[in-house]
């Protein structure tokens, strides 16, 4: 059983790792801290996971483990500005440029906006638009009901447009 | 119309890469041979913080040279220092402390003292667990196949360096840790240690299933006590055997070898004196003076011109004081009372020590 246990857990290693990595990425501004919190997340859920002695929707607690590290580090530490990411160290120059130059222009601007949000708002933009968490499951990894997450997104959503509305004007927030 | 999600999508952020990937998940598994689901230690929530301030993670976080002073001048390593197998603090003893200190060990004869120094370790940690009575068959293979490893790193390196008279100091030392260990062991698995302050019965039972792991642990250490004899035997025979002249030279050596172990072991009795009982002070003293008459003795050959002799008693001398420290520390770590030659209280004293002594002394030269 436990070489089971082992083997599931790996595998949602390999299956989330980069999707949660990006996720930090899009929060903090640091790319090797990003790759601890991920690394503590898998460890912190592995402990969790061998209590229970059995692995229930796995992407959830990983998130979920993933957003309480986040909060802890940004409690230790001054937000910094997400100009400085984009500069030093999230950036890919290497990366190919993906779509037309209006649109990274528009991903530029938008990451500075977002950066201004408050941690709340941030952190449920970044589960429901980057990682693409349904309510429900967003539900689960904050531990609310999927009513207050709507209500949260909603606030959100609206923060993020009312700092750029004319930006905003011809982005739609729907799926 | 554009979407958010396409456009945050689309955001060019690095990637993990493929060796950061694997990286981690390499940490990860190890992370979790640590913690493996069949385990039946239950980390508290408190103890889950501790883990994550392991080094691992701070190395990662921190520049090596910070990590190595917050580390190993640090509250966690030295915590760690007691750690067993099982502890949540274990990896940080072995991982951390251990190989530190491992790499400051750069001479082949640093190597040696450190390996021997590592076997001392993995048996203390053996015995501490076999007298709490959790001695199971995975740590005690686990255990035995360390010692192994540093058993033969030592007879490696013994045999490359050629020189007979480290060898020979080498070789004897361990012998006596060996012996000596095997000892502490078969006393602690017939339930003679100071465990706690459960029932009788229950401490018999649970002794029993561990008389198993530990005598199996005291077989192998007979076993390599036995093999490392013969190297000591040899070596001394290579040593004594000299002209006169380098001979002189390698008594020296041995005889300040010996006076300071003798030191040491004193220095340790002195300490500990007040914990131990009447009888097994009297027999430490017993041991000590034999050590020092030994060295007496040995002197005397010197100024006769036979330092072949003056060698081997001095190298008596230095087993007789190790087979001190070691019984001073089997009495005070868990209540037990070794003998490794039979170096017994006078005749006066009555008292049972006698049994095992036998057996010994006919193995001993």
């Amino acid at each position: 059983m436990e070489k089971e246990l082992e083997r599931q857990f790996l595998e949602a290693y390999e299956q989330y790792a980069d999707a949660l990595f990006r996720h930090c990425c899009f929060r903090i501004s640091d790319r090797e801290i990003a790759k601890d919190l991920v690394q503590e997340a898998y460890m912190k859920t592995w402990v969790y996971v061998v209590e229970e002695k059995e692995i229930q929707n796995i992407k959830a607690l990983l998130y979920r483990i993933l957003n309480n590290s986040i909060i802890d580090y940004f409690r230790k530490k001054k937000a910094v500005s997400l100009d400085t990411m984009m500069e030093d160290t999230g950036f890919d120059p290497a990366e190919k440029e993906i779509g037309d130059p209006e649109t990274r222009l528009l991903g530029k601007e938008v990451m500075k906006l977002l950066s201004k949000l408050d941690n709340q708002y941030r952190e449920i933009i970044t589960l429901r638009f980057v990682d693409g968490l349904t309510p429900k499951e967003i539900a689960e990894v904050l531990h609310t009901s999927p009513n207050v997450v709507s209500v949260r997104l909603h606030r959100a959503i609206e923060k993020l447009r009312s700092q750029a509305p004319e930006l905003f004007s011809d982005i739609s927030f729907e799926e | 119309m554009k979407n958010l999600q396409d456009i945050l999508n689309r955001i060019p952020l690095k990637p993990l890469q493929k060796e950061e990937k694997n990286a981690m998940r390499t940490r990860l598994i190890d992370f979790m041979n640590v913690h493996p689901s069949l385990s039946t230690k239950r980390p508290a929530l408190s103890s889950f913080f501790f883990e994550m301030f392991s080094v691992r993670l701070l190395a990662n976080a921190l520049p090596a040279a910070l990590v190595l002073a917050l580390v190993v001048g640090g509250s966690i390593s030295f915590a760690a220092e007691g750690a067993l197998p099982g502890d949540l603090l274990y990896p940080v003893k072995v991982s951390v402390n251990e190989s530190v200190r491992g790499a400051i060990a750069i001479s082949s004869e640093a190597k040696t003292e450190w390996n021997s120094e590592l076997i001392e370790r993995r048996l203390q940690e053996a015995e501490e667990l076999a007298n709490e009575g959790k001695l199971d068959e995975d740590t005690r293979s686990e255990i035995e196949s360390n010692i192994e490893t540093h058993f033969a790193d030592i007879e490696t390196r013994i045999s490359a360096e050629g020189d007979n008279d480290r060898a020979a100091e080498v070789s004897s030392r361990l012998e006596t840790a060996l012996r000596g260990h095997e000892q502490i062991l078969l006393e602690i698995s017939k339930g003679g240690g100071k465990g706690e302050s459960i029932t009788l019965a229950a401490k018999v039972a649970a002794s029993l299933e561990d008389v198993s792991e530990a005598e199996a642990l005291a077989q192998t250490l007979r076993s390599k006590a036995e093999a490392i004899s013969k190297t000591r035997t040899e070596a001394e025979i290579s040593v004594s055997s000299r002209v006169n002249g380098q001979m002189k030279k390698s008594a020296e050596n041995s005889l300040r070898s010996a006076e300071k172990r003798i030191s040491e072991a004193r220095k340790l009795l002195k300490k500990n004196k007040a914990t131990l009982n009447a009888e097994i002070s009297a027999q430490i003293e017993a041991q000590m003076q034999a050590a020092e008459e030994s060295i007496t003795e040995g002197k005397t050959r010197v100024e006769a011109e036979a330092s072949g002799e003056a060698f081997v008693l001095f190298q008596e001398a230095q087993r007789l004081a190790d087979e001190a420290r070691l019984t001073t520390r089997a009495a005070r770590d868990f209540d037990v009372r070794i003998s490794i030659r039979g170096i017994d209280i006078s005749t006066a004293m009555t008292l049972d020590a006698g049994e095992e002594d036998d057996e010994e002394e006919d193995q001993e030269d």
